[in-house]
């Protein structure tokens, strides 16, 4: 690479190539942000029910196997 | 060999799998940015363009489709070799991990085909041709997808996770299929790059092997944490899960 106008336009190919990897960079910061923010909100639902009373928490949903009491 | 067993044993612990997995992230988030840092720069900047083939600067998009191609493939198999030890030695944790890979092997498939279609264009001139190598990459991109979406269709988890683990199985045929179709049929494609011999000069090889394993590191790392997730979402009524989340010990009887 000689120059900054090289760099960004990459011969004639500054499309082809900058849109690689600024692709590449979009799909994989949205992996992170997004199996970032499923850990949080996990994080979060097993706290507000682990704080809530026993009568207000809510009853799991599909159960397929009958619950010991 | 004992303690290795020991330990993989360990690893099919919830607990333990997210405990260390926690603990070994941030090691390989550090080594991943570096690797990339660098690599980047090797690949962008510091590298030459590409002379003998007239492809100018287009090489670069090398340096993000191989890695991304690779590990399309490899992720597959990793699946398919944790389905099956899920399948076998009934380890529920071998499921997550099945899980955990599906949506960062699709992207790498989405990605090598992405790169890989906007490369064809000035190289090859066209954006995409039926041939053997893209039809069998495009084919793992459904395979994922349809791993995720049958996973999806169940309401058991324990039936969703067989069911998902076959899939995964059945679907690594198709690896060899890509690995070789460059070989078995006249593709439009081009053949092996990094394992034939004199096939790559030396000067693309420094970029190239960096973002391999700067872009394997980060694979990794983003397997893990969706994996991490996994686990709480698995264990959510855990007692260990309930002290992780509110950051107290819990008393005896009490969750």
């Amino acid at each position: 690479m000689s120059s900054w106008h090289e760099f960004i336009f990459m011969g004639k190919h500054g499309a082809f190539v900058w849109s690689s990897y600024f692709m590449t960079l979009v799909v994989l910061l949205g992996l992170f942000i997004g199996f970032r923010m499923m850990l949080k909100s996990l994080k979060k639902q097993v706290e507000v029910a682990a704080v809530a009373p026993d009568s207000k928490k809510q009853k799991a949903r599909k159960l397929k196997v009958s619950q010991p009491d | 060999m004992a303690n290795a067993w020991r330990w993989f044993h360990q690893l099919g612990s919830p607990k333990y799998l997210f405990q260390k997995t926690g603990q070994w992230l941030p090691w390989i988030w550090g080594a991943t940015l570096i690797l990339l840092a660098v690599g980047l720069y090797y690949s962008l900047w510091a590298s030459p363009i590409e002379v003998r083939q007239g492809q100018g600067h287009t090489v670069r998009i090398m340096y993000v489709h191989v890695p991304a191609a690779a590990l399309s493939m490899i992720g597959y198999i990793a699946m398919a070799i944790a389905a099956t030890v899920g399948l076998v030695w009934k380890m529920k944790m071998a499921f997550a991990v099945v899980r955990s890979i599906a949506p960062v092997g699709a992207a790498m498939t989405f990605l090598a085909l992405f790169t890989g279609s906007v490369w064809g264009k000035p190289t090859w001139g066209t954006w995409w041709e039926w041939d053997a190598r893209m039809t069998s990459e495009l084919l793992l991109l459904f395979l994922y997808l349809g791993y995720i979406a049958l996973h999806a269709s169940f309401s058991d988890r324990s039936k969703a996770d067989k069911a998902g683990a076959i899939l995964a199985i059945v679907g690594v045929i198709n690896i060899p299929i890509i690995y070789f179709s460059v070989k078995w049929w006249n593709t439009l494609h081009q053949g092996y790059s990094i394992t034939e011999k004199g096939a790559l000069n030396p000067a693309f090889q420094t970029p190239l092997f960096l973002m391999l394993a700067g872009i394997y590191l980060l694979f990794a790392a983003l397997v893990l944490m969706r994996l991490r997730a996994e686990i709480v979402l698995r264990n959510q009524k855990s007692r260990w899960v309930i002290e992780w989340a509110s950051g107290k010990t819990l008393e005896r009887g009490e969750s």
